[in-house]
């Protein structure tokens, strides 16, 4: 503190008593009514909804897009010498970007619904985007933000899987927006997701103990010092906050310091200064001003930015951890300020008085000596330390107490909000049950075993079959119903009435799946033309460098037979060999695994055998566009595949001792997700979408060029998308994974996704192809029919 | 955004201590930390409407089938589900909000950079507007609205 405060604090001393505290009460009293400006940017505060752009294809020099303010805006650049023209929502020209600035379109209806965030402006009559463009300059920049509704929720309710299961991640909707270049059609893929935030309890502690060490601190014998710092502390981690929603705030300087300042600051943060000097220079009615204050910065930024603590992200420049605890350090200063004084106010009020007497709550009255009042507590009367010595030890005993009490509370309520881990024993019991009576229905829509069961079960066997030369279309139409009508039973639980039921007497279905489907060759067979073939359906084409064995490849007939137990599964596979007898024989046949049902969590993504998690950016049964990746169109041709879907098969070996002899971060490296955790090497969670442009510190891609996931994803393939439901295999010395992977259609799916592969995959040099399959399974089967009865029974 | 959220309260102890801190304070959960609620998942907003039962378009004597379909401040279609049988099918779409959209009916599959599909155009609230549509193969035809489909906004037309 320099000469000013020192004069300042000689001003204050000589002020009134009553100056001072009727400061406080103008403070207590006006400021709440002030409104409070919401610590948020572009209309949203912190949020789990979380908007990605992963590509802008093709990318062109000089031109950027990005999406700014947690997604509520998308924000486009452009450095060249050509326009750039962004679409609106029915094609329509909505924006023009260039050297000479920005242009809006009015005859555009994206430019009136694109004026706020929630799309409420009306659009003028008969502006519907088919008129020719009338152009109105809006900025002379060649910079334009806009609230793109595509990019983000724009309900004040939840998507539905949301609301079931808020704790996991979601994707809701896969969004594009068109930019067009020098003719040419540019276009920006992204997603909106639903990332769940972290637990708020830790912060919940932090705001506790920061309260509780202030509180505690006026049983120094010189608290003011110690409250001075406190509120001035408060003072900067309330503008540190402010800085970060500044920062992240894009606009003009006006525009950004209002963000910084508000309507409230600018009352607030001088009021703090005073008390932090009142504060210094001793006064301990200055308590007052600093509770006051205490109080409103914290109830105000616990009610705008609380939810920073159990959001996932939120709109501040800070990173996310320190944007978090200048919130907790604001409301745990600002408690303790309040909690600080009745106790400060006890201990100079009542010097004569034991402590423990019951005083007054309010210690306002009990205040007219302006002098004892005003003082320091160096000046209170010698041997009033003693006196207060043991009382002031039971109320520390009663903080610490309390505090402890507060964390267990927290703690508790910690453990009550997370998965709760139950008993080992519980788990067991419940799971082995659960294990065998599931049943996944034979009959529906789509053959079972492609979507259903959501997690693949444990155990699979796969196998080709070829038909027997001679093989009639009768006898072909025959083995399909009783495959199905076997399939029906097994999967059922229910007995066939043969010798070898009691192969599985005891035991439940165990969740088997039987999936039955047709490959190229067997299309010119019994009775089956040639022309019959579905154009999806052409084998598999010649990857470069792959070396397969055709003799454990393809087939006429493909079967996927899959349950949770190695019996069931050994059981059902024997079964239907035996049906097949004199009509078709095994060609090949291959056993895989996962880890059983109950070893690990429900929930979690499975792991291979080279130690990753595999499986977590599939397509999932709740994304609207699941359907449309992974099942036959109900209006493509032929019409037996509708509902179907196309099953790609390679045993693919893993060259494990050249993999396990690859330091950690290189086979990070190599997928482009880290193996613990399965987080895309661009930050976040297993389930954060990646963030393809993301650059390490050093400058370097985050997720490399030939990472795995980088080449296999869709924003990369043209959209072409794979449902894998992999397991493993090991075979001696031999490892690996069984690839199954269900798609629409394999010419927008594997076939595209292999082509990039083989060509960069940094993978590539750690697994070999070995064998290859490719079936068209027909669409489900209704009680009563068969496995592609359209197929078989159509003349 | 005219509908308020419903409160849904989930019973974690958590839950239990805030609603507490809020009564204290005078606040209700729902309002004060919006639709995604606050720690430990309470104050949840409701799930949006899910899809409800298909309605059938009235076969007129002229041999057209019609059908009313509200459109809302919701960001929802109602019904969402449409069901004709092939030939010609009128739409009547009635904006009952204040919020504009523009809904399109993909009859033809494809995609359609030339946003030549059939429908509304821009709908401000308080406007309704017909949209004829001929159908002659069976199968399920999406009518997104062009401005809020990736909120989900979006009907279907089966022809069965
Ligand atoms: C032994 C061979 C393979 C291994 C160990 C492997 C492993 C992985 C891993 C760990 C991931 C990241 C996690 C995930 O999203 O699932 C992944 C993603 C993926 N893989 Fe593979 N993979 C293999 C072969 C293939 C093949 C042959 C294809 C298709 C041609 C393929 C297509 C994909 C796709 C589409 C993704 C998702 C990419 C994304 O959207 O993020 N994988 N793979
Ligand atoms: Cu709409």
């Amino acid at each position: 503190m320099g000469v000013a405060s020192a004069y300042a604090c000689w001003v204050v001393r000589r002020l009134p008593a009553w100056s001072v505290v009727s400061l406080a009460l103008l403070a207590l009293i006006v400021l709440p009514a002030a409104p409070a400006v919401a610590h948020d940017v572009g209309g949203v505060g912190a949020t789990n909804f979380q908007t990605t752009l992963s590509t802008m294809t093709p990318a062109v020099s000089g031109l950027s897009l990005r999406v700014i303010e947690n997604g509520s805006r998308l924000e486009l650049r452009n450095d060249t010498a050509t326009d750039v023209i962004v679409a609106g929502y029915g094609g329509e020209p909505y924006a023009r970007v260039g050297p000479t600035g920005v242009f809006v379109n009015d005859s555009s209806p994206a430019t009136y619904l694109n004026a706020n965030r929630f799309s409420t402006t009306p659009v003028p009559q008969g502006v519907d985007g088919k008129q020719a463009p009338a152009w109105r300059q809006v900025s002379e920049e060649p910079l334009w933000r806009w609230h793109d509704h595509r990019v983000h929720w724009m309900l004040q309710t939840l998507p539905p899987a949301v609301a079931a299961d808020p704790t996991s991640p979601h994707l809701i909707s896969s969004w594009t927006v068109t930019l067009e270049y020098g003719g040419e059609r540019l276009s920006a893929l992204g997603s909106l997701t639903w990332v769940p935030g972290p637990s708020p309890w830790p912060w919940f502690a932090v705001v506790l103990v920061v309260a509780a060490a202030v509180a505690a601190s006026t049983l120094l014998t010189r608290p003011h010092r110690v409250l001075a710092a406190a509120t001035a502390l408060l003072l900067a981690a309330d503008l540190v906050h402010g800085l970060g929603v500044m920062l992240a705030t894009l606009g003009t300087l006006p525009q950004r310091l209002e963000a910084l300042l508000g309507a409230e600051a600018l009352l607030i943060w001088p009021f703090a200064i005073f008390a932090t000097w009142l504060l210094w220079c001793r006064h301990t009615r200055a308590a007052w001003l600093s509770a006051g204050l205490g109080l409103i910065m914290a109830t105000t930024l616990a009610l705008d930015d609380a939810p920073v603590w159990w959001r996932s992200s939120a709109p501040s420049a800070l990173p996310a951890l320190a944007n978090r605890a200048t919130v907790a350090v604001v409301v745990g200063l600002g408690l303790g300020l309040v909690a600080a004084l009745p106790l400060l106010l006890r201990r100079h009020s009542s010097a004569a008085r034991p402590w423990d007497a019951a005083a007054p709550a309010d210690p306002g009255p009990t205040l007219p000596d302006s002098t004892a009042f005003m003082s320091d507590s160096a000046d209170l009367p010698a041997g009033s330390a003693t006196d207060r010595g043991v009382g002031r030890r039971q109320v520390a005993g009663y903080l610490a107490a309390g505090a402890l009490g507060a964390l267990a509370g927290t703690a508790a309520g910690a453990a009550g909000a997370s998965p709760r881990p139950s008993a080992p024993g519980e788990t067991l019991g419940i799971a082995r049950a659960d294990v065998g009576t599931r049943t996944v229905p034979f009959h529906g829509e789509h053959q079972a075993g492609i979507a259903t069961p959501v997690k693949p079960q444990a155990r699979v066997w796969v196998a080709g079959f070829d038909l027997s030369p001679g093989t009639k279309a009768a006898g072909l139409r025959q083995l399909l119903r009783r495959w199905s009508d076997a399939a029906a039973k097994l999967t059922s639980g229910q007995q066939r009435g043969a010798t070898d039921d009691t192969v599985t007497t005891g035991l439940g279905p165990a969740a088997l799946t039987v999936t039955v489907g047709f490959g190229p060759s067997l299309f010119g067979k019994a009775g089956i033309p040639e022309s019959a073939r579905p154009a999806g359906l052409a084998a598999l084409p010649a990857f470069p460098g792959e070396r397969l064995d055709t003799a454990r490849g393809d087939g006429d007939l493909g079967l996927v037979v899959s349950a949770d137990d190695a019996v069931v599964v050994a059981h059902a596979a024997r079964v239907l060999r035996r049906l097949a007898a004199g009509v078709a024989t095994p060609r090949w046949q291959m056993s895989g695994f996962n880890a059983a049902r109950g070893t690990g969590s429900d929930t979690a993504t499975p792991r291979n055998l080279m130690g990753q998690v595999d499986g977590t950016n599939n397509p999932r049964p709740t994304d609207p566009d699941f359907a449309a990746k992974v099942f036959v169109g109900p209006r493509s041709d032929p019409r037996w595949l509708r509902g179907g879907s196309y099953l790609v098969v390679r045993r693919i070996r893993m060259l494990l001792d050249d993999w396990d002899g690859l330091p950690l971060e290189e086979q990070e490296r190599v997928i482009g997700r880290r193996k613990d955790t399965g987080a895309p090497l661009s930050g976040g969670g297993e389930r954060t979408a990646a963030d393809f442009g993301a650059r390490a510190a050093d400058g370097s891609l985050a997720i490399a060029a030939n990472a795995h996931m980088r080449l296999a994803t869709p924003a990369f393939n043209e959209g072409a998308a794979m449902l894998r439901r992999g397991f493993s295999y090991v075979d001696g010395d031999e490892s690996g994974l069984l690839f199954l992977a269900w798609q629409a259609d394999p010419r927008r799916g594997f076939i595209p996704v292999q082509r990039r592969l083989v060509e960069a995959d940094a993978l590539s040099r750690f697994i070999r192809h070995e064998t290859s399959a490719l079936f068209a399974m027909p669409g489900g089967v209704a009680p009563g029919g068969y496995v592609g009865q359209n197929l078989v029974e159509t003349p | 955004m005219s509908d308020v959220p419903v409160c849904r309260l989930m019973s974690t102890r958590g839950a239990a201590l805030l609603v507490t801190a809020l009564t204290i304070s005078g606040a209700s959960g729902c309002a004060l930390w919006g639709p995604e609620g606050g720690p430990g998942g309470a104050g949840l907003a409701a799930p949006t409407a899910s899809a409800e039962a298909a309605v059938d378009a009235v076969l007129g004597p002229d041999g057209v089938q019609r059908v009313e379909v509200m459109a809302g401040d919701d960001l929802r279609l109602s019904p969402s589900v449409v069901r004709a049988r092939p030939g010609v099918i009128e739409f009547r779409f009635r904006n009952i909000g204040m919020t504009p959209h523009d809904v399109r009916l993909t009859v033809t599959g494809a995609e359609d950079p030339a946003n030549t599909a059939p429908g509304t155009g821009n709908l401000n609230g308080g406007q309704a507007q017909t949209v004829r549509v001929t159908v002659d193969r069976a199968g399920r035809y999406p009518f997104p609205c062009l401005y809020h489909v990736s909120s989900g906004m979006q009907g279907t037309l089966e022809v069965v």
